[in-house]
């Protein structure tokens, strides 16, 4: 039997949530930020990938795709404002949120390996890298800068607020009978 | 740039409810097309990158989906991936909604026809912007 879009959506979001839970394991030890760093890009890639599956595509077409979640997340953030003013009574207002999600997602996306922007940023949580200068680079010992204390940030902890809300909706199942 | 298309009559689809592009009132007392309006008017307002938000219209009368097209000059050239969003009665949105968001570049694309939308989706109205939000 062919499975519904919300159950596609949901089992992408439940993959996120496990992602999400080895990131904070992880994040309290001394392993190597790349670490933490590459479960919260897989985390943010699956939850995009989930309202991809709500979008139409197809699930199985989405298991080798990067770089995405700078197109997803964003138009999550703006449901969540959208819910927020209703909620509020208030006329939807004009937000940095939208952005820095946009911005953070994007770095976010560079920490997958085939997402490069042309060459530009090699830098990832995966794989070596030789840099234009020659010089070798381990994600074990690379500094992400402020990714790696994204959750000590305002805008950091927003956005990983943002990301477990959504995920956590979807994982759980509030929309499928609906 | 932008492209404007009459509404197409009302009708009801084949389950008895109101055509996604019809403005007959949904039992919930608000038409597909007037959560369409909303939904766009909010995206306007809190993302500034917003150039322009189009109706998407699909060949099937019975897609309930909200359909939108949003040419946004802050987002990155990732061809079409379109968003789903189930719906949210709880807040005042009773439908399911898709969001397409597309560079300038790629919405060029799009009416050149060198990017595809999906299978029969055209690109419909342009959600006028409010006039509060900056353009």
């Amino acid at each position: 039997m062919k499975q519904s879009a919300y159950a596609w959506s949901r089992a992408y979001a439940k993959q996120a949530r496990a992602d999400l839970m080895a990131r904070e394991a992880l994040l309290w030890t001394d392993c190597p930020p790349c670490q933490h760093l590459h479960f919260l890009q897989m985390a943010c890639e699956k939850l995009a990938k989930a309202h991809r599956c709500l979008g139409g595509s197809e699930p199985s077409s989405l298991m080798g795709g990067h770089g995405v979640a700078a197109r997803v997340l964003p138009q999550i953030a703006k449901e969540m404002l959208r819910r927020a003013a209703f909620r509020s009574d208030l006329e939807t207002a004009p937000s940095a949120l939208v952005s820095m999600v946009r911005q953070l997602a994007r770095e976010i996306d560079l920490l997958a390996p085939s997402v490069d922007d042309d060459g530009r940023r090699p830098d990832n949580c995966e794989y070596p890298w030789e840099s234009a200068d020659g010089s070798l680079h381990v994600p074990a010992e690379h500094n992400f800068g402020s990714l790696e204390r994204l959750h000590q940030h305002r805008a950091g902890a927003t956005f990983l607020k943002l990301v477990t809300v959504a995920t956590a909706e979807l994982a759980d199942g509030a929309y499928e009978t609906l | 740039m932008a492209h404007h298309k009459q509404p197409r009559a009302n009708s009801l689809n084949q389950a008895g409810g109101p055509s996604p592009e019809s403005g007959e009132k949904a039992p919930f007392g608000v038409s597909i097309q007037e959560a369409a309006e909303r939904l766009a008017r909010s995206h306007y307002k809190v993302d500034p990158g917003i150039q322009a938000v189009y109706r998407l219209d699909g060949p099937d009368p019975n897609d309930r989906r909200i359909k939108l097209l949003e040419v946004n000059e802050q987002t990155i050239p990732a061809g079409i991936v379109p968003v789903g969003f189930p719906p949210h009665p709880a807040t005042g949105l009773h439908f399911q909604s898709v969001v397409i968001e597309v560079t300038p570049g790629e919405y060029e694309r799009i009416r050149r026809r060198d990017l595809k939308l999906p299978d029969g989706w055209t690109i419909g109205d342009l959600y006028e912007r409010p006039i509060s939000s900056s353009s």
